[in-house]
């Protein structure tokens, strides 16, 4: 992708997230000069946002087509390797609640550090159980942070 | 003076002795570790300060801050990554000088200089911050939205790469710090019917996304090559020609990052920057620098530390937050129920002479943590990165839900990560619109409460005359990319991807 690409996409995202913004602030009544509605600051914020978005999308144009060409993920697998950890903290967020913090977390460090850049199954299991151990007594005791214990209490 | 050894008072007690040292020593290692900076570290213990009184809370963040910037040029001149991005100009000369064999002078060099400028930062800082939060005292609510305007111009005119995206991150954000109940009429703004947004997008799960995961993951898709020096470190003190050819570097690193860290938008990173292009200017041989001259690394690093210090001023005295550190320090006090502004001296002056008599503890702190630790921070950095990265974002998901206990925070922070990946591989800059996101409940009120006082004319911004200067500068600042002869901003490449 160029950078021309990447601005003419952005900035396409970007003005139509400032029309949804200026719509949803008009929703919430702009009011008067005199007295400024709720809706008032949020719809400024999106014209700023919309003109601004505008402004660089017209001037992408000027650049040209190969400038500052790089691939999205200049390596596929390591793309692909960074959507897996990004889903396994979704799901590492989503789990801590039905299974525990302690359970939840050993699974979601084992499978980064042996799924996503793999280590042997030794380091995986110490800096698993380590990093889930101190965690919990720091946040747990030290902190005193009210943890979910999911089904089997902690 | 009496306000002073108030302060000293404040600062000198165990509990904020103990805080102070958790700050600086934990500063000093987010600013080793690489992919986790002081904003996603201080996101990560937000929730603990809130359980302790405001100025030890203070006191432990603002240690990290400034720890970091000690421990972000052990990475630098030892693994030529820097730790922290204020140290990314010390890379230049730094781990030329290790690979010299001198990477014991340069470690000591710099952290000398930071203590320098730290220390004599902190003198300047008690100096100024009284009159300055006293002239202060005259704003009302059309020069605290002139102020605001000019800080986001600020931010976004001294953004790396394009000022138009950086204020497109500074719209989006002022947009996100409208979310919530509305503050004068009490109706829910963008909400969506979820709870969670009834307060507001956490300014936490934001910054720790948009800062700390988003940093990992990325890390995480390009891959992360450590490369330890590996010879002996000795001669951690610098020697007299050292010290000669250093001390001009670090007076002039110190009076730079003083004045700069004061700018929104300015900082350690701004600071290191600045202070490398004038000691180039300066030197003699200005083309031996990048093959490990002591002056590359003593000038930058008094710079960054001092700019750190001075990054204080704005928000002790305007309530006025220039990077996104900052921000989160306002952040916890508000919290804490601590008006910031320039009535903080008058009515917490235990928290503001506290906070700023702690840094002269904290500054020697990290001077004895930063030479005779240096082999612990290296066996650190020796840490595989895929074991390092589960860690880190253990503790970023385990922070965000320790502020509320509510896995809502962690899933925004979650979705911040990504919206902070993707930020970076379009080229924006995630520092404005976190500064904007706090500032923007401050703005908005000021605008509305202006235009209730005028009944709906903008001229009340112009008629005041320091409204009016300050939205002249921010008028200038805004027009001067139009100039044919503005090139200079295009080269610096100032600010980093966390604005600091």
């Amino acid at each position: 992708m160029s950078k021309r690409e990447r601005d003419v996409v952005s900035t396409l995202v970007w003005l139509f997230a400032a029309i949804a913004i200026c719509y949803g602030s008009v929703g919430l009544s702009l009011g008067t000069f005199r007295r400024p509605g709720p809706g008032f600051f949020s719809f400024l914020a999106g014209v700023v946002l919309g003109g601004l978005s505008l402004l660089v999308f017209l001037r992408s144009f000027k650049q040209q087509s190969e400038d500052g060409k790089k691939a999205f993920w200049a390596n596929p697998q390591r793309g692909l390797k960074m959507s897996y950890a990004v889903i396994a903290l979704f799901l590492y967020a989503v789990a801590m609640n039905y299974i525990g913090f302690a359970l939840s977390t050993l699974l979601f460090l084992g499978f980064l550090m042996r799924g996503v850049d793999p280590q042997r199954w030794s380091v995986v299991i110490l800096w698993s159980i380590f990093g889930t151990v101190v965690s919990y007594g720091i946040f747990k005791y030290w902190l005193d942070v009210q943890l979910p214990g999911g089904i089997f209490g902690f | 003076m009496h306000d002073v050894f108030c302060g000293f008072s404040v600062a000198f007690t165990f509990q904020n002795l103990i805080y102070c040292f958790l700050g600086v020593l934990m500063g000093t290692l987010v600013g080793v570790l690489p992919g986790l900076g002081p904003v996603a570290a201080m996101s990560l213990l937000f929730g603990a300060t809130l359980r302790i009184p405001p100025v030890s809370g203070v006191i432990m963040l603002a240690g990290i801050y400034y720890g970091a910037q000690y421990g972000g040029s052990t990475t630098s001149i030892l693994l030529n990554i820097p730790g922290e991005a204020a140290s990314i100009v010390t890379c230049l000369d730094g781990y030329q000088m290790a690979r010299k064999g001198r990477a014991g002078p340069a470690l000591g060099i710099s952290a000398f200089g930071s203590f320098i400028g730290g220390t004599l930062c902190v003198i300047g800082l008690m100096l100024v911050a009284p009159p300055l939060a006293n002239f202060a005292l005259r704003f009302g609510f059309p020069e605290n939205f002139s102020l605001v305007c000019l800080g986001l111009v600020i931010v976004s005119f001294l953004a790396r790469g394009s000022m138009a995206k950086a204020m497109m991150m500074a719209a989006f954000g002022l947009f996100l710090g409208t979310v919530g109940i509305d503050i004068m009429m009490g109706v829910p703004k963008f909400t969506f019917g979820i709870k969670s947004l009834m307060d507001g997008v956490g300014l936490l799960p934001a910054a720790m996304g948009m800062f700390g995961v988003s940093e990992v993951i990325l890390n995480i898709e390009e891959g992360v090559k450590q490369e330890v020096f590996n010879a002996k470190l000795t001669h951690l003190f610098p020697t007299r020609k050292d010290w000669k050819d250093s001390i001009k570097p670090i007076l002039r690193g110190t009076l730079l990052g003083f004045f700069l860290g004061i700018l929104p938008g300015g900082g350690a990173m701004v600071s290191s920057f600045t202070s490398y292009a004038v000691e180039k200017k300066f030197s003699k041989h200005p083309e031996k620098f990048g093959t490990g001259v002591i002056e590359g690394v003593a000038g930058p690093e008094t710079a960054n530390n001092a700019g750190a210090t001075g990054a204080f001023i704005p928000l002790l005295t305007l309530g006025i937050p220039c990077n996104a550190v900052m921000a989160l320090l306002l952040g916890l006090l508000l919290t804490q129920g601590v008006h910031v502004g320039p009535l903080l001296l008058k009515e917490h002056g235990d928290i503001f002479w506290g906070v700023v008599a702690s840094m002269y503890f904290g500054n020697m702190m990290l001077l004895v943590l930063n030479l005779p630790l240096i082999g612990m921070w290296v066996k650190i950095l020796k840490i595989p990165y895929p074991i390092l990265s589960p860690l880190i974002l253990l503790f970023c998901v385990v922070g965000a839900f320790s502020l509320n206990n509510n896995m809502d925070d962690v899933l925004f922070m979650i979705g911040f990560g990504v919206l902070g990946y993707l930020f970076k591989k379009f080229d924006y800059e995630a520092a404005p619109l976190i500064l904007a996101q706090i500032l923007s409940p401050m703005m908005e009120n000021s605008l509305r409460q202006s235009l209730l006082l005028s009944h709906g004319s903008f001229l009340i911004f112009f008629t005041r005359p320091i409204s009016a200067t300050l939205l002249s500068i921010a008028i200038i600042l805004l027009l001067y990319p139009f100039l044919p002869w503005f090139r200079v901003r295009k080269k610096l490449e100032v600010l980093s991807p966390d604005g600091m």
